[in-house]
């Protein structure tokens, strides 16, 4: 069935500690019923902190009886929670008590299995190799990976650095790195969010609040739509937000972008866009008017298999709508790292807003500033050098270089000029890319360290496992949130330890570095960090202790023109950066349609292979959590979705297992036959196939999306492209 | 009098299961047992769908066949109107099980009784209870409060919305869909 | 699937019935002649073993009662629930089948009034477990008026084919005399059959889940069980056993004093039926090999692995055309004991709930 899976379980030998881990994932029952007692009456305490479940790192209320975690609930004053908490948050916090747990640090033999180490062993042989490296190859050798979280974005990228390196990257080239590099180039910032509260109409383009879920923007969608707001969904897929959609555009995956520029060709044609905002606060709408002139509603119609007349409406709607009616900005969705296109399908969408002139405007595409902690005393923190320019820049010029692409790493381990890597809270090997690619190349490298709480496949393809404890049982530096009010987040501790070998990261960074011989940076603790932080801008470390959550600065206005950081200090149609970068390989400074790097042939019984997220689930951390796989089970969620249509001309029914392959992977899988998915494609959630045995929760249930998604880079930017996959399907006979 | 209900509003439910987690660690159930089950129904074909999550629990009916089955009076509907189990008198027999119609009784492997959703009766701080599915709620799809009351939240929505039993005329549940 | 109840369950039904029909089988026979001791020994003492065992399991499937058994007291608070009725009338039921066993053992007389009461509690008995489902408004399967008939006409069979199978061993010359009675008992799973027609016909027209059980059964994957197991060894074979008996019966008060070579020879075929009896027995396990079903398949199995055992005894015991009757007898009988596990595991586990939403 699963070759790849079978040929990996190749693990652990020895310590009764690692046998233990094996054990098995479920929670006992016994442990189950010694909590039942919590069930009833008071005698519990709360502790304010953040969720750790996905990037959204909510504020959540614990509650801890006898030491013991009995539940969670929202934070009322948090802005993405809001006093509730979605399904992964709730189970997610299991993970403290997973048997799965990383309980003591960890070194791979040359078998392949893991042997307990010290930890002082395995900070040295980890310094030994890490000035080995420094010292022959120098310090653009060594890279970070991780899944941001407050800890890493500030210890991980100040480890890095202070190692010399610049190369700190993040999952983003998986997420949304073409949409905030996109976005980058037309309006200057990374995000905006639409104000879908006041909106008339709202268009999302692959993106689900219900399936990616953040609890505070499904809220205010729901209560938007019953006060009128009009949703439409552009999505291959009818996602779990359908309930609020009044119209879903079954979009051929791909061709979001020649949808977008088709409506801007109506807006441009109808005279329906904003002239007064265009005049003032836009360059080169002249340039891309012309171009938009081949971009016909006739010509959208053919790409993306949505009737012309239906586009043609959809703008009109949108250029009645003004700047009430905003395209929603998506996050990973169907342009932050799908297609050989998402960079000009991120750009198209900021255009349009600008047509509809609905920048910073009610009901429209809002520039939220994000509140930071100043400069702290030198003394205490000192500032780490600059190093030099992070790998990957130089190839892929248009990226967002905050989090930069962690392909990079591949491609250099491959080409062998990386030879270290760290991964913190990161399954880089499993989703970021190719997960063959990812093996092939860390096992060129000298020296690979995974930080984590669990045993990922990432981690087994790693030779040193540092255990950390898990979110609950760790303070982290402050979180600072953006939006329409600032605000700062703390995570704080809400139980003790519980394996006494595991380690907070910052204690972890801390030990590292000075193994490396970089200790110096780090004489502090997190909390002395997280106070310095808060005082500087003003907030009690005790104030935000007791509430989890405190707001920071004035509240965002309308109406005020947007500080467009732009070259050219206005919004760009026509983008000046990448006139003046030389050597681009695909983008050209006019928002033009390019096409797919691939494209299904149905005579070929090709599909699309498309993922997406579930709400239960976080990428593939969580698929270890047994709250959260019992649902996976019980409603087979990790089930491949076919068009009812296709799956009759494959003499498929709900629920037989059909073959899933390509050139890459074949996987079996149970069929979910729907009248919700566009025949070209084929759906699957892209948290399973879990390969790690020690994840027992996970291991083997569905199949791995990324698998079957060749080693590719977006040209210029630096995404994964994780949908340009051709699969064929058959049934498996029984 | 005062009568407890809830309204759960399909048309704000993303199925997103955070009820059912909440509602597990309220209660300590283990992972794979869940007071709230959920059922899909999909209509409609290509490209014209609609899709519904509902999620299902005790419907705390009036009419309960549970109660009226049970041999050991162990299931009881309170002077509030919520369906009870006296775990006391429980002899694990699953006849209200059979009896459910919407199949939302379980049995605790550990100790054989049955159990299901009391709307959090006993709620921690002991006043008036707001049960963790609604607390959790990410759309604000469900309400909880008095049947009897004209005025609460619960009975004006049921009217504004005509939400009803999710099969009227079975059970007289107290739980109202609005879909 | 999601089954509520479970072979433990069906066990218990099946034991219920087993007890009601043999305790009216040793009542009937002591109507029809007290002289027939031990054909009634043989039923009272399968009526209360029977019973037994299913209480056991009864309260072995109620976990929670089980753990602590003074709960059991509250069985006797809700006189809404059939399961209260129930709690009484195998409270009674029970005394009466230990009473009238105990006076059969120490060779008293059983007032006629005594074994009136019991065969009106047996009645009660098996209808009662037919009504426990019937008011399961659940389950469209269950929820029918014609069950608590089915389960009762069941019962007699079953409880016949129990009394008289062991009585082949140690009463046959008492079963001699017991010819109408035993033809009867040939002539229940012809009810049987038609009831059983008459309720997949009528539940199949009622609403869709009651649809989707029926198919299952006759089509789905219990169709295995139902047909093979339930119909063909459960029913038909104890037809064919009757009907067989009839006239080999007929025949030899005929040919009395004719050749005796013509008894070896149905002796043979006797030997063959009861070989087909095991053969599809044990394959009704094989196909049946369906997970949903896999534990009817087992008890299927052992039952018929019972019916194996004892033909083989039967033909050693008997000789001549006599035995060869007696291993046709016992083959239906067998064959009903099966049916009469299989028809209430099957309506168990097949039953599909109520779809309410729409």
């Amino acid at each position: 069935m699963n070759k790849q899976i079978v040929s990996r379980r190749t693990f652990l030998t020895g310590s009764a500690a690692t046998a233990a881990l094996m054990a098995s994932g479920m929670v006992t029952l016994s442990s189950w019923l010694s909590s039942s007692a919590h069930a009833e009456g008071t005698g519990y305490e709360t502790v304010a902190t953040t969720c750790n479940a996905c990037t959204n790192k909510c504020g959540v209320i614990a509650y801890v009886k006898d030491g013991r975690l009995w539940k969670l609930k929202g934070n009322e004053a948090h802005p993405y929670s809001k006093g509730t908490l979605c399904a992964r948050g709730h189970g997610y916090s299991q993970i403290a008590y997973s048997a799965d747990r990383l309980t003591e640090p960890l070194k791979r033999n040359e078998d392949g299995s893991y042997s307990a180490i010290s930890w002082e062993e395995a900070y040295r042989e980890i310094g030994e190799k890490v000035k080995a490296i420094l010292a022959k190859d120098g310090p653009e050798a060594l890279a970070i990976v991780e899944d941001p979280r407050p800890n890493g974005k500030y210890y991980s990228k100040r480890f890095i650095n202070a190692l010399g390196s610049s190369n700190y990257y993040t999952h983003n080239a998986t997420c949304n790195l073409s949409l905030s590099s996109g976005y980058q180039m037309t309006f200057g910032s990374a995000n905006f969010s639409a104000d879908i509260a006041s909106s008339k109409l709202v268009v999302f383009i692959g993106r689900s609040y219900g399936d990616g879920l953040r609890p505070s923007s499904v809220a205010t969608l729901a209560k938007a739509v019953k006060n009128g707001t009009k949703v439409v969904l552009v999505d291959p897929r009818l996602n779990n937000s359908g309930v609020f959609a009044s119209q879903w555009l079954p979009i051929n995956p791909g061709t979001d972008l020649a949808l977008l520029l088709a409506i801007a060709h109506v807006l441009v044609a109808e005279e329906l866009y904003d002239k007064d905002f265009v005049a003032k606060q836009t360059t080169g709408f002249d340039e891309w008017a012309a171009e938009l002139t081949k971009y016909t509603p006739e010509w959208a119609e053919t790409l993306t298999g949505i009737s012309a007349e239906t586009i043609t409406n959809l703008a009109k709607e949108l250029g009645a709508a003004g700047s009430k009616g905003v395209i929603e900005q998506g996050w990973r969705g169907a342009f932050g790292c799908q297609y050989r296109n998402s960079f000009n399908a991120a750009r198209a969408v900021a255009a349009v807003n600008a047509l509809l002139g609905n920048w910073n405007k009610k009901g429209g595409a809002l520039i939220t500033s994000t509140p930071k902690a100043e400069a702290l005393d030198e003394e205490k923190f000192p500032a780490v050098p600059k190093g030099p320019q992070k790998l990957g820049i130089a190839e892929y010029p248009l990226q967002n270089q905050d989090n930069g692409t962690n392909l990079i790493v591949v491609k250099k381990a491959d080409e062998g000029t990386l030879k270290g890597v760290f991964f913190y809270n990161s399954n880089a090997a499993k989703a970021y890319a190719n997960p063959q690619a990812w093996q092939d190349a860390l096992a060129k490298m000298d020296l690979k360290v995974c930080i984590d709480v669990q045993m990922s496949e990432t981690a087994h393809l790693c030779d040193y496992v540092l255990p950390e404890c898990s979110y609950l049982e760790r303070e982290e530096v402050p979180d600072f949130l953006g939006g329409k009010q600032g605000c700062v987040a703390g995570r704080f501790q809400a139980l003790e330890k519980i394996h006494p070998e595991t380690k907070t990261s910052d204690a972890i960074y801390a030990e590292l570095a000075e193994a490396c011989g970089v200790g110096a940076y780090f004489k502090f603790s997190c909390e002395e960090l997280s106070r310095a932080q808060l005082k500087s801008v003003g907030v009690s470390y005790d104030e935000l202790k007791e509430k989890g959550v405190v707001d920071i600065g004035e509240p965002f206005a309308y109406d005020k023109v947007p500080k467009w950081k732009t070259p050219s200090e206005k919004f760009e149609f026509v983008s000046q950066k990448i006139a003046e970068t030389k050597g681009l390989k695909l983008y050209e400074p006019l928002i033009k349609w390019v096409e797919p790097k691939v494209s299904p042939d149905p005579g070929k019984g090709e599909f699309r292979l498309i993922g997406g997220k579930q709400s239960i689930h976080s990428h593939t951390m969580t698929t270890s959590v047994e709250a959260l796989m019992s649902i996976t089970r019980e409603y087979a969620l990790e089930r491949a979705w076919i068009n009812a249509g296709k799956a009759a001309e494959l003499g498929i029914e709900d629920g037989d297992e059909i073959e899933v392959s390509n050139e890459l992977f074949t996987g079996i899988v149970r069929a979910h036959v729907t009248e919700r998915l566009n025949p070209t494609a084929i759906w699957i959630p892209t948290h399973y196939g879990g390969s790690s045995p020690e994840l027992t929760q996970g291991f083997g249930v569905g199949i791995p999306h990324m698998e079957y998604v060749p080693f590719d880079i977006e040209p210029d930017v630096g995404s994964a492209m994780t949908h340009e996959a051709l699969v064929t399907v058959r049934k498996v006979s029984s | 009098m005062t009568r407890y209900g809830m309204l759960i509003d399909t048309t704000r439910c993303v199925g997103c299961f955070a009820c059912r987690v909440a509602c597990q660690m309220q209660n300590s159930l283990p992972p794979h047992d869940s007071y709230i089950r959920y059922e899909e129904l999909e209509s409609g074909t290509y490209p014209d769908v609609y899709a519904e999550q509902i999620p299902l629990q005790c419907q705390h009916c009036e009419d309960a066949p549970c109660v009226s089955v049970c041999p050991t009076g162990a299931s009881y509907i309170n002077k509030e109107g919520i369906v009870l189990v006296d775990k006391e008198r429980c002899i694990g027999c699953k006849y209200c099980m059979t009896a459910c119609p919407y199949n939302a009784r379980i049995q605790d492997h550990a100790t054989g009784e049955v159990e299901k959703c009391r709307f959090c009766v006993w709620h921690d701080d002991g006043s008036v209870p707001k049960p963790s599915c609604v607390d959790t709620c990410v759309t604000n799809a469900r309400i909880f409060g008095d049947l009897d009351d004209p005025e609460s939240e619960i009975s004006r929505a049921i009217i504004a919305h005509n939400a009803k039993p999710i099969a009227p005329g079975l059970t007289k549940a107290k739980i109202y869909y609005v879909r | 699937m999601n089954v509520i109840w479970g072979s433990i369950i069906a066990w218990y039904l099946f034991l219920a019935g087993l007890a009601a029909g043999a305790f009216a089988t040793a009542a009937l026979v002591s109507f029809k002649n007290r002289k027939l001791v031990k054909v009634q020994l043989v039923g009272r003492t399968i009526a209360l073993l029977a019973l037994a065992i299913g209480l056991f399991l009864l309260m072995f499937d109620a976990e929670a009662g089980f753990k602590n058994p003074l709960r059991f007291f509250y069985l006797l608070t809700n006189f809404g629930s059939v399961m209260t009725w129930g709690t009484l009338i195998l409270g009674v039921f029970g005394c009466v089948c230990l009473v009238t066993l105990l006076l059969a053992l120490l060779k008293k007389k059983v007032p006629r009034a005594l074994d009136g009461l019991g065969i009106f509690m047996a009645i009660c008995t098996a209808a009662y477990t037919g009504v426990l489902l019937g008011v399961i408004k659940t389950y469209p399967l269950w929820n029918t008026a014609l069950l608590p008939v089915l389960f009762l006409v069941s019962a007699l069979s079953a409880g016949m084919a129990g009394t008289f199978i062991i009585s082949t061993f140690v009463a046959h010359k008492e079963l001699e005399q017991l010819d109408m009675l035993k033809r009867l008992h040939f002539a229940l799973p012809l009810v049987e059959l038609a009831l059983l027609a008459i309720l997949l016909y009528m539940t199949a027209s009622a609403a869709p889940a009651a649809r989707l059980s029926v198919d299952r059964l006759i089509s789905g994957d219990l169709a295995p069980s139902f047909w093979l197991g339930l119909v063909i060894i459960g029913l038909i074979i104890p037809l064919i056993a009757g009907g067989i008996g009839s006239l080999v019966k007929g025949g030899r008060r005929m040919e009395m004093r004719e050749d005796a070579q013509v008894a070896p020879k149905s002796e043979a075929e006797a030997g063959s039926v009861a070989g087909v009896v095991a053969v599809v027995g044990s394959r009704a396990g094989a196909v049946a090999g369906s997970e949903s079903d896999a534990e009817a398949v087992v008890e299927a199995k052992s039952v018929a692995g019972a019916v194996t055992e004892s033909e083989s005894r039967a033909e050693a015991v008997g000789s001549g055309a006599l035995g060869a009757t007696r291993v046709i007898d016992a083959a239906g009988d067998a064959g009903s004991l099966v049916g009469g596990f299989l028809l209430r595991y099957l309506i168990i586990v097949a039953a599909v709930p109520l779809t309410f939403i729409f």
